[in-house]
């Protein structure tokens, strides 16, 4: 788990613990900005939070495979076959 | 979604691109017999079960279980389900219990991770390859791209399973906060919480790789 740095004074440790909910712009507008104000002189916590935006890219943009062509030509292969045992009805009026 | 917008998806057919087509209008579609919005449901179920559990399960092996399992409860479900904007988070606790059914099957065995840049073997000793390769990308950006995946899913693979799941969840099938919570049966809070803690394992374990 996150451990402050030896650099890191007092305020980090609460600082830290809300730099997820800063990153999805989940703060009061005052809470940003004191955020803001202790990143600007606070090196270390700006390195975690650059590094914390860098993994959440990550996740967006490598994180979601593709199937590989014979799995989706299985998973086809099964919707055809259940279509063409079963096809779809319409659901009942309610 | 209004009813017109709906009419106008079953006249002029679903989008070429139907990743982009939100759950929820899809099962309105299967409600009203659409056939071909009834297979992009089911293609999408699997695709959900495939990546769970390559991702949080970290078992190539058991997903077609899971995804049998999912298009079954998919085609059993969507036509009756009541409140279609309910079918995403519903579609990712079934695949969960899915995995997790599989999970208790093999609890007998230890977790292990396939190496998911390699994939499950064929069983002639032969590794196959789990990604498909984008060819837009020259065969340089292909390998750059591969070798982030690969580390990205041993970080993942690396992390706590109650966190990874939320990882996952959240970062890589993009579900908000309340889905999340829907499928995990736990608190907005608590997702917060784990998500953050999450985020901070995951960093660790890629600065690491």
């Amino acid at each position: 788990m996150m451990r402050p740095s030896p650099n890191h004074d007092h305020r980090c440790v609460d600082f830290l613990e809300r730099l997820s909910r800063y990153l999805d712009d989940e703060l009061a507008a005052a809470d940003r900005r004191t955020i803001e104000r202790h990143l600007r002189d606070c090196p270390c916590c700006e390195d975690v939070l650059q590094s914390l935006r860098h993994t959440v890219e990550i996740c967006h943009e490598e994180g979601r495979p593709d199937l590989p062509p014979d799995v989706r030509k299985r998973a086809r292969a099964r919707v055809s076959e259940l279509l063409r045992q079963a096809p779809p009805r319409r659901a009942k009026a309610r | 979604m209004t009813k017109s917008r709906t009419a106008n998806l079953q006249e002029e057919g679903l989008p070429a691109d139907r990743s982009a087509v939100p759950y929820a209008d899809l099962v309105r579609s299967v409600q009203a017999g659409d056939q071909r919005a009834m297979e992009a449901l089911l293609m999408r179920a699997q695709e959900v079960a495939y990546r769970f559990s390559l991702l949080v399960c970290g078992r190539a092996d058991d997903a077609d279980d899971a995804m049998q399992e999912a298009l079954l409860k998919t085609y059993r479900f969507a036509a009756r389900i009541r409140e279609p904007e309910a079918f995403k988070a519903w579609l990712y606790r079934t695949v969960r219990n899915a995995c997790l059914i599989n999970r208790r099957k093999r609890a007998h065995e230890p977790d292990h991770f396939v190496a998911l840049d390699e994939g499950p073997g064929d069983g002639d000793g032969h590794e196959r390859q789990v990604d498909a390769v984008d060819p837009a990308l020259g065969p340089e950006g292909q390998a750059i791209n591969a070798s982030l995946r690969t580390r990205l899913r041993r970080s993942l693979a690396a992390v706590p399973r109650p966190y990874r799941v939320v990882v996952v969840l959240r970062e890589i099938e993009g579900l908000s906060t309340r889905e999340v919570a829907d499928v995990l049966g736990i608190s907005e809070a608590n997702v917060k919480t784990r998500l953050h803690r999450a985020r901070l394992l995951l960093r660790e374990q890629l600065e690491a790789s």
